[in-house]
């Protein structure tokens, strides 16, 4: 008898902890969806019905999402710039753009991760000004 | 990010579709890979049409159903003869969840699939403990949909600011494996009490 209330005493314990859990779960989602949309990140207009459509093509202010990891033929493709763009204007010789990713050019060109980014997240700033 | 993500990522990139199936396949069958990046930023990229965001779905539901099926597979048809070759007394705590496995397959296999390496222990149980094909591939299938489809859809509706979210997502990773491991504390517990 001792046993089955300890065991339903663990088993309370276990459901509160669950709750518990779920509950600071939902809250932590919203207060990150909040802090995120505070900095307008989510565009007004980008409800969670319209999201459905995809965010679609991305802009200047998207440059800085950039990462060394991304591929020249994927940046290409999100901001919608000519494919020969970004190999014109970053000098790159490499038989392998565009499948090449940004950490691979700063080797090639003999720089580092952070300064291959920059070259690249300030030819994609540049070309929208120019093309809007 | 690391090393090993950032590669991941780019292999994404590279190959698409078939670093999907590669990713998936084996995160099904034993590799503990971070799935949950790896599908945030895969809803994210077929947000902007690098993807197609149902042949995604499909890939990644297929890949991982094959690892798991194969991970189950090999425990059905090897595990209790490798543990008697190397004469390993199975453990009580296993022969407990392979009872609470046989009592309740389908919400067992349903919840772990939400759950990062649980999935991969509880394949090799049902295996194990001789679960039938038609359950475990049922309820492997809703799982994979619900868990991977959910998050998918996430990095789809983040778009180019999946990145912000992964803290988090892993986050709720460790949550939900400290409520499976209750769960089958629990299990245990009861099982004893029973016997």
């Amino acid at each position: 008898m001792i046993s089955y209330n300890r065991n339903h005493l663990i088993l309370k314990i276990a459901l509160g902890v669950a709750v518990v859990a779920i509950i600071a779960l939902v809250f932590l989602l919203f207060r990150q969806y909040q802090h995120v949309e505070r900095l307008g990140y989510i565009a007004h207009q980008q409800s969670l019905f319209r999201s459905l459509h995809g965010s679609g093509v991305l802009t200047t202010a998207d440059a800085s999402s950039t990462k060394g990891w991304m591929t020249f033929e994927y940046i290409n493709r999100a901001f919608d710039l000519p494919p020969s763009y970004l190999e014109t204007e970053l000098d790159v010789y490499d038989t392998r753009y565009p499948r090449m990713t940004i950490i691979e050019y700063g080797k090639d060109a003999g720089i580092s991760e952070a300064a291959a980014l920059s070259r690249v997240q300030n030819a994609i700033s540049t070309y929208f000004p120019a093309n809007q | 990010m690391s090393t090993i993500l950032a590669l991941l990522l780019s292999s994404l990139l590279l190959y698409k579709y078939w670093a999907l199936l590669l990713v998936f396949f084996f995160s099904g069958l034993i590799l503990p890979i971070p799935t949950s990046t790896v599908l945030l930023s895969t809803g994210a990229f077929a947000s902007q049409g690098y993807f197609n965001f149902f042949i995604s779905l499909a890939v990644i539901v297929g890949a991982n159903m094959l690892g798991d099926y194969t991970g189950y597979l090999i425990a059905r048809r090897y595990g209790r003869k490798a543990l008697g070759i190397l004469h390993v007394h199975v453990p009580v705590w296993i022969e407990r969840l392979e009872t609470f496995l046989h009592k309740y397959p389908g919400p067992a296999i349903f919840i772990t699939r939400f759950v990062g390496t649980t999935d991969i222990l509880t394949n090799l149980l049902c295996g194990f403990s001789g679960v039938s094909l038609g359950v475990f591939l049922l309820y492997d299938f809703f799982g994979n949909l619900v868990s991977n489809g959910s998050l998918l859809y996430a990095g789809y509706f983040l778009g180019v600011h999946w990145q912000d979210f992964t803290g988090l997502f892993n986050i709720t990773d460790y949550i939900l494996v400290g409520i499976v491991v209750a769960i089958a504390l629990y299990a245990i517990i009861r099982y004893k009490k029973h016997n």
